[in-house]
């Protein structure tokens, strides 16, 4: 089963309806756990997993980086949107910088993936943008900064747009990505 | 969190309002009245009732009067929201489900006036929140239609399991949006959840010109639920 993670300031939010529910809309079945009751179990559990993005101005998030450590040793795919990307690019030595982009934006691929091709347009809602790790390979980049990225030997992405509007053809590519082996992904 | 709604007294601002109290504290409505039948970002039909709908819920309403030009509406709603942080406000509803010219917009001035910004109808399946509209009691009319087929005689009908089903067949058949996403109809809430008093409208009119309509609300009060 895909789990999704909520990262949002709070459980259940007013925000879960914004950044989890489409993005549930677009990967059926999937199961949502709140950042704050995530166990190794549940990593274990799921065939793949997304971290969902969160609200401008919500930052919460960065005070729970050390929650995210199990990202080092999973197998299971993961993709990360926006917050999802900051996430996976801090927790691989990366860095978070300042940049701002809302609404939609051009996204040029740079190298050729399973998630997206060519020159599309995608939503964006962001005051931060995410370095690129060592050991991940940039996807594509928008005028402001880098906006996909794919660790080399696993199958963990993140993008800073957000695929659930108006690009959740992204989401069903991931979806295709399923934990090679059995239960017990960590 | 203490939030105020962007209302234009319709379903879909109603809706976001009754989603938002349910985990937050609303302070205040928002209503910016366009004297533009044709504004980008403010829904016309009857706005000026919303005074009437604020009254009904028991808040304070912010109103802001703007000419609807295309990006100098904006500089009135940032005046509009200015004026609403008197309230304390830390962050705005809007009813926004898909119109990514409405939520960028408005996610920019959220951004610039340091507010938290909440969408919560955003991106879901429209025939699902007319049926929620429904089921959870709001009683909503249609204030206007402005696309093929819909007529006259949908003017001032109540959003009911009928109306919904006539308007499925319609997405199907000519591609328009089931909730009215994509303008073809504009609501207005007589009553609600939230509403402490219902709104009777005793006199309207309805205007239709061609393709399209308004059911202009002339006489309207609060009675007792």
């Amino acid at each position: 089963m895909t789990m999704l993670i909520d990262v949002c300031m709070e459980k259940d939010s007013l925000w879960k309806h914004e950044f989890v529910d489409p993005v549930q809309r677009a990967a059926p079945g999937s199961r949502v756990v709140h950042m704050s009751d995530v166990t190794e179990q549940d990593i274990g559990e799921a065939d793949s997993i997304i971290i969902c993005g969160t609200a401008l101005m919500d930052n919460e998030y960065m005070k729970h980086w050390n929650d995210f450590g199990w990202l080092k040793r999973t197998d299971v795919p993961v993709l990360g949107i926006c917050a999802g990307a900051h996430i996976i690019s801090k927790i691989f030595g990366g860095s978070i910088c300042m940049s701002n982009e809302i609404g939609m934006v051009e996204i040029r691929v740079t190298e050729r993936n399973d998630l997206f091709r060519g020159t599309f347009h995608a939503y964006e809602l962001h005051n931060s943008a995410a370095s690129l790790p060592r050991g991940f390979i940039a996807l594509a980049e928008s005028d402001k900064c880098l906006q996909a990225f794919r660790h080399a030997s696993k199958d963990i992405y993140g993008v800073l747009f957000h695929p659930e509007v108006r690009n959740t053809g992204t989401i069903a590519r991931f979806l295709e990505k399923k934990k090679k082996d059995g239960p017990g992904g960590i | 969190m203490k939030l105020g709604v962007l209302f234009s007294g319709g379903k879909d601002s109603c809706l976001a309002c009754h989603r938002a109290m349910q985990k937050n504290l609303i302070v205040c409505l928002i209503s910016v009245l366009s004297k533009n039948d044709e504004s980008y970002m403010f829904h016309t039909p009857n706005i000026s009732l919303t005074e009437l709908q604020a009254k009904a819920m028991g808040l304070p309403l912010v109103r802001k009067e703007t000419e609807g030009r295309k990006e100098e509406e904006l500089k009135d709603l940032v005046d509009a929201i200015e004026e609403a942080k008197m309230h304390g406000i830390e962050g705005i509803v809007t009813g926004a489900i898909d119109s990514v010219y409405q939520s960028t917009r408005i996610q920019r001035i959220c951004n610039r006036l340091g507010l938290y910004c909440f969408n919560p109808l955003w991106q879901a399946d429209q025939k699902a929140l007319m049926e929620e509209v429904i089921s959870s009691g709001f009683d909503a009319i249609v204030s206007g239609v402005f696309a093929y087929p819909l007529g006259r005689e949908m003017l001032g009908r109540k959003i009911d399991s009928k109306l919904l089903d006539e308007m499925m067949e319609n997405s199907k058949r000519y591609g328009i949006s089931p909730s009215g996403e994509g303008g073809e109809i504009e609501t207005f809430v007589r009553d609600g959840p939230m509403f402490r008093h219902r709104i009777r409208v005793d006199g309207a009119r309805k205007v239709f010109d061609g393709d399209s309509g308004i059911y202009r609300i002339e006489k309207a009060r609060l009675v007792k639920k």
